[in-house]
C-alpha cells in the first residue's frame, strides 16, 4: 500500500518534470542591422534563465561588424554570456575575409540554415 | 486501495501518452515555410533547404517558399528565376506567390512561371502552415 503510493508520486513527479521540459529557454535573433545588437543585448540581459542565447547577423549592413563600435558589443556579449554570429554568404557576398574578424564573432555558414536547425533544437525564433 | 489503483493506471496512462507524444514529436516529418520578399534571397533559402534535406533525410517534409511584397514583380523574370525554379524540384520546395500582392502591384498572374503556385494571401497562408507545426522565417 504505502509502496503504491510512493509509485504514485514518482510517476506524478516524472509527468511534471516531462512537461516542464517543454518550456523553452534557449533563444536565437537574426538581424540584418547591427545597429539592433543594443536592444538585443538589453533583451538578453533581461531573460535571467536564459540556457543559451545567440545572435546572427546577416543581409547587407554586415560590413558594420567591422567598425569599432563593435568592440563594444563584442565585449558586452561575452559578459552576458551571448553567442555572436555572422552570416558567411553574406560576408562572400560583400567579399568580406572571414579571417579579419574578431574571433569572437562566429562564422556560420547560412543564417537561413542557422536559423532552422536551431529551431528544430527547441530555440525560439525572433528574425528581425 | 481499488481508488489508488485506478489513480495508478490513469497516472501510468497520462505519463506514457505524454512521453510517447514527446517522441513522436522528434520522429515526424520536420515541415518549413520561408516568407520573403527579395529575389536575392532565394539562393541563400534553397541552400539551407538542400541542407535541411540532407539533414532530416526521410523526416523531410514540405518547404514552402512565400513570395510577396513590393517586389513581387521580379517573379515574372524568368531568366532570373529559372535556376531558383529548378532548384526547388530538385529539392521538393515550392515557391509560392501572394496573391495579394499580385493584384497590389498589378502583377499579372498568368506572367509567373507556371511552376510558381498562387495563394490568395501569403500572411494568411504563413499563420496556416506554423498552426500545422511548420517551422517558420520571415524574412
Amino acid at each position: 500500500m504505502k509502496k503504491l503510493i510512493q509509485i504514485l508520486i514518482v510517476l506524478v513527479g516524472f509527468g511534471v518534470t516531462a512537461q516542464q521540459t517543454t518550456q523553452t529557454n534557449k533563444f536565437v535573433v537574426l538581424t540584418p542591422k547591427v545597429e539592433q545588437l543594443k536592444p538585443i543585448l538589453l533583451a538578453a540581459d533581461k531573460l535571467t534563465e536564459k540556457e543559451d542565447f545567440q545572435i546572427v547577423l546577416y543581409g547587407q549592413n554586415v560590413t558594420d561588424i567591422l567598425k569599432a563600435e563593435m568592440e563594444e558589443y563584442i565585449r558586452w556579449a561575452q559578459k552576458s554570456e551571448v553567442n555572436l554570429a555572422v552570416c558567411k554568404m553574406s560576408l562572400n557576398k560583400l567579399q568580406i575575409d572571414p579571417a579579419s574578424l574578431p574571433k569572437e564573432i562566429e562564422v556560420v555558414d547560412n543564417a537561413f540554415l542557422t536559423a532552422f536547425q536551431l529551431q528544430k533544437a527547441g530555440y525560439i525564433l525572433l528574425n528581425l | 486501495m481499488k481508488t489508488i489503483f485506478s489513480a495508478l493506471l490513469l497516472t501510468l496512462f497520462i505519463t506514457f501518452s505524454n512521453t510517447s507524444k514527446a517522441f513522436s514529436q522528434t520522429a515526424k516529418t520536420q515541415n518549413y515555410v520561408v516568407l520573403t520578399k527579395k529575389v536575392p534571397q532565394l539562393k541563400p533559402i534553397l541552400l539551407a533547404a538542400k541542407s535541411l534535406k540532407k539533414e532530416d533525410g526521410e523526416n523531410f517534409g514540405k518547404f514552402e517558399i512565400i513570395f510577396c511584397g513590393k517586389n513581387i514583380g521580379d517573379l515574372t523574370q524568368m531568366e532570373t528565376l529559372k535556376p531558383h525554379i529548378e532548384a526547388a524540384q530538385a529539392i521538393g520546395a515550392n515557391i509560392i506567390a501572394c496573391g495579394f500582392s499580385l493584384k497590389k502591384f498589378n502583377v499579372e498572374a498568368n506572367k509567373l512561371p507556371k511552376e510558381i503556385e498562387i495563394v490568395d494571401n501569403g500572411i494568411l497562408h504563413n499563420l496556416h502552415l506554423q498552426q500545422k507545426g511548420y517551422l517558420s522565417l520571415e524574412l
